[in-house]
């Protein structure tokens, strides 16, 4: 009897670890683009995002963070941050998602997130709304990611 | 040993001379890595997790400028030696590369023959100005760090009027191309590898050298009176300065010419011996155009028009 019992506890403790993630997972994939224009067949120039590679000064990047959710759970309550590299300049207006979402910027490396009318560098007479060049990190906000569903978002940035 | 200490602070000074400029991009082979971080919330329960990194490193690129610093035409007369012309040449790639240096010379609009004995010089000291006691000829490739910038000097001889055809043009556009000696990658690129990248790895800038219309020039000359025709204590040198104009010269003229020179050290002025085209001067400055101090001699000349040459002589007496 006493065994039996135990076995049931195992069994319960069991199936409470085995969280919906173990039915599958939450992943975030992080890539980088970098825009090339080509020549179409009609001689028009057309941007193209093949994978970061041959990165010049001057170059356009386009992150792309991808979640995954693969599990049987939606996922709520989702923030995610995304600090900019010091030698990449965020490009006004670029970050997006597919999913609504708000986006908030940091200009202290990512220790606080507000607005863009907000972010302010400078003190009194010098002080001045942030440019966003100045931005060095960008926090998404999404409600929901349904299960077995992904959610891409991204911004542009260009090389020092 | 000479020798490698010479190099050694050749080498130095090249280093000096360099100048830095504001960056104009991020240094090749730098890493660019990316991340990103999750929080939220699953089954009532907050996780986080983070993404993978993303990373490649930046190539480089090759680019560069070379551009024709003096702000006119570098006006030359007829049998002119060592008259420069400057350039800067610039390295706007994100890596240091090497330059080849080429003198250009541009046949279709120039005097001829054209200018000769040319030599590239590099400035040793950052101060843009020709200096042949300090800067180095180029003999070689140059290497410029990123960012960085050199002074360069073309110095090249004037041919003599006699020699040279002005009526074909009185200018000649004289300058130096600079490539790029670094070999771009063809192959596809790998984010973790610096490939080469050529965005301009030949430039080229000309400069002017302008025949003046006329000029002013001096011709000094110096004859032993004695009684062996040598020079030896008691001779006396006789100096003769002549003044006078070339070129196209009808109706030009130059003002306010001053004539000084100095009194050869190891010798004395012969006292009283002081002329301007034959006419003589006290030696005391006494509102004459002439006079002497303990070691120059100077004569207001004044006017020098036309092909109204002007002759100043003095004696000297070697002691």
């Amino acid at each position: 009897m006493k065994n039996k019992i135990y076995l049931v506890l195992i069994v319960l403790f069991m199936s409470s670890s085995l969280s919906a993630e173990d039915n599958g997972t939450v992943k975030m994939v992080s890539t980088s683009y970098q825009l090339v224009m080509v020549k179409d067949d009609d001689g028009n120039l057309v941007e193209t995002w093949p994978k970061a590679a041959k990165v010049i000064p001057g170059t356009i990047l386009k992150y792309i963070d991808t979640v995954v959710n693969t599990t049987d759970d939606n996922i709520t309550d989702i923030n995610i941050s995304n600090p900019i590299n010091k030698n990449l300049v965020y490009i006004d207006s670029s970050a997006d998602s597919e999913l609504n979402s708000t986006i908030l910027y940091s200009i202290d490396g990512g220790k606080s997130y507000d607005i863009p009318d907000n972010l302010k560098v400078g003190e009194g007479d010098d002080e001045r709304k942030a440019y966003p060049e100045e931005y060095n990190a960008i926090l998404w906000s999404i409600e929901e990611i349904p299960h077995d569903s992904n959610c891409s978002l991204w911004f542009k940035v260009k090389l020092k | 040993m000479k020798s490698e200490l010479k190099y050694i602070i050749s080498s130095l000074l090249f280093i000096l001379l360099i100048t830095p400029l504001y960056p104009r991009g991020t240094e090749a082979g730098t890493l660019i890595s990316n991340h990103a971080d999750i929080t939220y919330i699953m089954a009532s329960k907050e996780r986080n997790s983070s993404s993978n990194i993303d990373e490649f490193v930046i190539d480089r690129i090759i680019d560069l400028d070379i551009s024709w610093q003096d702000t006119a035409h570098v006006l030359v007369g007829s049998g002119d030696k060592g008259v420069i012309l400057t350039f800067m040449l610039t390295n706007l790639g994100n890596g240091e590369d090497t330059f080849a240096l080429s003198y250009e010379h541009n046949d279709t609009d120039s005097f001829d023959p054209p200018p000769e004995n040319i030599h590239i010089y590099l400035d040793t000291d950052g101060s843009s100005i020709f200096d042949i006691s300090k800067d180095v000829e180029v003999t070689d490739d140059i290497n410029i760090s990123a960012d960085h910038n050199v002074t360069l000097f073309v110095v090249a001889d004037i041919p003599n009027a006699n020699d040279t055809n002005y009526s074909d043009s009185e200018l000649s556009h004289d300058g130096i191309s600079a490539e790029s000696q670094s070999q771009p990658d063809e192959t596809p690129d790998a984010p973790e590898l610096v490939d080469i990248v050529s965005r301009r790895s030949l430039d080229m800038a000309m400069g002017v050298y302008e025949i003046r219309e006329f000029w002013f020039e001096s011709i000094k000359s110096v004859q032993v009176i004695s009684d062996d025709n040598q020079t030896h204590t008691g001779s006396i040198l006789h100096y003769t300065i002549i003044l006078k104009l070339i070129g196209e010269t009808d109706g030009k003229s130059v003002n306010s010419v001053v004539v000084t020179d100095k009194i050869p050290d190891g010798s004395s002025y012969l006292a009283d011996s002081l002329r301007l085209d034959g006419k003589l001067f006290t030696d005391v400055e006494d509102g004459d155009n002439g006079d002497i101090n303990s070691t120059h001699i100077r004569v207001a000349v004044g006017e020098v028009a036309g092909d109204d040459n002007h002759t100043v002589e003095f004696d000297v007496m070697v002691d």
